[in-house]
């Protein structure tokens, strides 16, 4: 069985829902697993699955994370635990048109993720949603990068 | 047989429900129903036509839509082709998501004179909507006046005053884009009874007014407080500073050269429009506030305008069959429950606020407890759903424009549109089932 994937969803009108769908869709093709989880009702007890994270959050308000990531986010805020064992990528949506509060969403879970001592694997994806692209399409190439770079060497040894 | 499920409505609530249903009850029959052969609501018909990124959330739609099971029966009213009670024999849930179209009326005197007009018609004219689309809007005057403090109210104001070329990549109808190009208004006002803090502005859509490229902003710095005040709630604090900083900003630019003035005026509430034939004054009481609510202070003030635009929200229209909350103007009903099977979602159920996405966070609790309402009904219990549906729709002669119908539209929109324009909407009922079905329109309906 291959290495599993969580996807986490921080999302508004559900653009990370779709983009999420598509990255799914490619990553089971090339033999991994995944789960998608809305952020809805998670709680740090989802750092416990022996799993990848793919944080997957739009922005909104004032560079903020979405409402349906707004208390696990504070959760983790508050609770604080320790997320050595977890390694994450980052998919973060934006519009460039938000000027200082780019891709906020995201950059917020990148900033607590590592502070609670979680490894981001490679560079964020910052998609603007005002660039003219599809997020989707973005994400599913981005992606494919992403697993052959960060995660190939484990699927052979498994 | 599998549940079957009627949603009425194909905007935004609508679509998440269905989205949400789909996901939970992958074997579920979905019938999305819609008074217009083109879904969307108001992504198509209310967001501003200059705003077309918001407009990209109708991909998701797009796919909702396609799903095995779930159909799309536009061109098909509740009321007019269908009733309720045939709705509620036929499925086993029925969910309404009809939004709120209609406008909450001045209620002052003067509010029926040629050229006050509500913004559901107005914005429904300059995007398209078929209820609207001849609304032909007096701009012959020189002033006009948008009554109103929210996003809507800035929507409008921000597309009469772009340039041609500022509205180039828009999907504004090209009816409203001359009528607009041919006006020769010098005055803009945006109108508040509060003061800027109570205003439901957001900041992105605030501060476009400080971009465009024929109109200066005026703001009388005296109306803007040093602070926000102790009664915003501690989640709004942050969105009013920033407005208060943009407003700030604007009221102390030196005064431009531009050939259009947009003067946002805080505290003034209507109390009449003056005209024998059409608007010639709009005559405004200057307000106090206390604790963020506005207090008359007896004091007048006349702006010579010859339009008047009022966004001061909408309201759901009644839905026979259905009992109606006359005092929120909603439909009435509980947490989302009608009456047992039969529910309501998005603006019809708590009336018109809050962005898109908010209809999805909603529309999942719903969809949580239609389930597990769902689950009580014995499986042979079922209802024969949309074989019914279609029965009585072709006994009726309905031409319904299903989901490829729509794309057929959508294709002709797109491919019909001139210059950078993304598309160039059909405004007639019949021009888009003309297209829908490549016919001759007089060989259909
Ligand atoms: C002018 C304007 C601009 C806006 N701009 C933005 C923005 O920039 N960003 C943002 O996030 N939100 C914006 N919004 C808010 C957003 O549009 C709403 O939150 C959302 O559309 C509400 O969804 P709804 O499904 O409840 O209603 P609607 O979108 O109105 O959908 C209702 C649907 O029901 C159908 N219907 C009604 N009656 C019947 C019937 N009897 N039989 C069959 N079908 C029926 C209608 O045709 C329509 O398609 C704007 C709203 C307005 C009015
Ligand atoms: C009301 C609103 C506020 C937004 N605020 C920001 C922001 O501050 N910074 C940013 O980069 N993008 C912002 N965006 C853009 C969204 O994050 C972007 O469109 C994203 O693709 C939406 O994804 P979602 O559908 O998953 O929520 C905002 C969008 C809206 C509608």
């Amino acid at each position: 069985m291959g290495h599993e994937i969580t996807i986490l969803i921080g999302t508004m009108t559900g653009t990370a829902e779709l983009v999420s769908d598509d990255v799914r869709d490619v990553l089971e093709a090339a033999g991994y697993r995944v789960v998608i989880e809305p952020m809805d009702d998670l709680t740090e007890s989802i750092f416990s699955r022996g799993s990848t994270f793919l944080i997957c959050t739009s922005t909104y308000g004032q560079g903020d994370v979405p409402d349906n990531a707004q208390a696990f986010f504070s959760s983790l805020q508050d609770a604080r635990p320790d997320l050595s064992h977890v390694q994450y990528g980052l998919i973060a949506l934006g519009d460039r048109t938000y000027k200082a509060t780019y891709c906020g969403g995201g950059r917020r879970f990148d900033a607590l993720l590592s502070e609670l001592g979680a490894t981001r694997l490679g560079e964020p994806l910052m998609h603007d949603a005002g660039s003219g692209t599809l997020p989707e399409d973005v994400a599913v190439d981005w992606v494919k990068r992403w697993a052959d770079t960060w995660l190939a060497r484990e699927v052979e040894v498994a | 047989m599998s549940q079957q499920i009627a949603i009425v409505g194909s905007g935004p609530s609508g679509l998440y429900v269905a989205e949400a249903l789909g996901k939970l009850l992958p074997d579920a029959a979905i019938d999305v129903i819609d008074r217009l052969p083109t879904p969307y609501g108001l992504v198509r018909g209310g967001i501003a036509p200059d705003h077309q990124s918001t407009k990209n959330v109708t991909r998701q739609f797009e796919r909702t839509l396609s799903r095995p099971g779930t159909r799309f029966l536009g061109n098909v009213e509740i009321g007019r082709d269908l009733t309720y009670d045939e709705l509620k024999a036929a499925y086993d849930v029925v969910v309404l998501s009809i939004g709120a179209a209609v406008d909450r009326p001045l209620g002052i005197p003067g509010d029926a004179l040629p050229g006050v007009y509500g913004s559901a018609a107005f914005v429904g004219w300059y995007n398209g909507h078929p209820t609207h689309a001849d609304l032909a809007p007096l701009l012959d005057g020189t002033a006009l006046a948008v009554i109103g403090n929210g996003n809507v109210a800035l929507d409008v104001v921000r597309v009469i005053a772009k340039t041609q070329a500022e509205l180039a990549a828009s999907d504004i109808c090209v009816h409203a884009g001359e009528a607009m190009a041919a006006a020769n208004l010098t005055d803009l006002y945006i109108i508040g009874r509060r003061g800027p803090v109570e205003a439901s502005f957001t900041s992105k859509e605030l501060g476009e007014l400080g971009d465009l490229e024929r109109c200066d902003v005026i703001v009388d710095p005296q109306q803007l407080p040093a602070d926000v005040g102790s009664h915003v709630p501690e989640k709004e604090v942050k969105v009013k500073q920033r407005n208060l900083e943009i407003l700030r900003e604007f009221a102390s630019r030196p005064l431009g050269e531009r050939a259009m003035r947009l003067h946002i005026l805080f505290c003034a509430a209507p109390v009449a429009v003056l005209g024998e034939e059409r608007v010639r004054t709009l005559v405004l009481e200057r307000t106090r506030l206390e604790q963020g609510r506005a207090v008359a202070t007896g004091e007048r003030f006349e702006l010579p305008v010859q339009t008047v635009v009022s966004a001061i929200g909408y309201r759901t229209a009644p839905f026979p069959g259905v009992p109606f909350d006359e005092a929120r103007g909603i439909l009435a009903n509980d947490e989302g429950l009608i009456e047992p099977g039969v529910y309501a979602s998005g603006w019809c159920k708590h009336g018109p606020r809050g962005v898109v996405g908010t209809n999805r966070t909603d529309a999942q609790g719903l969809v949580q407890r239609i389930v597990s309402e769902l689950d009580q009904t014995p499986e042979h219990a079922h209802k024969f759903g949309g074989a019914e549906i279609d029965r009585l729709l072709r006994e009726r002669g309905a031409v319904v424009v299903d989901f490829e119908a729509w794309r057929e539209i959508d294709r002709a929109e797109v491919s019909r549109a001139q210059g950078a324009k993304p598309r160039e909407k059909f405004v007639r009922v019949q021009e888009m089932l003309e297209a829908a079905f490549a016919l001759p329109g007089d060989e259909r309906h």
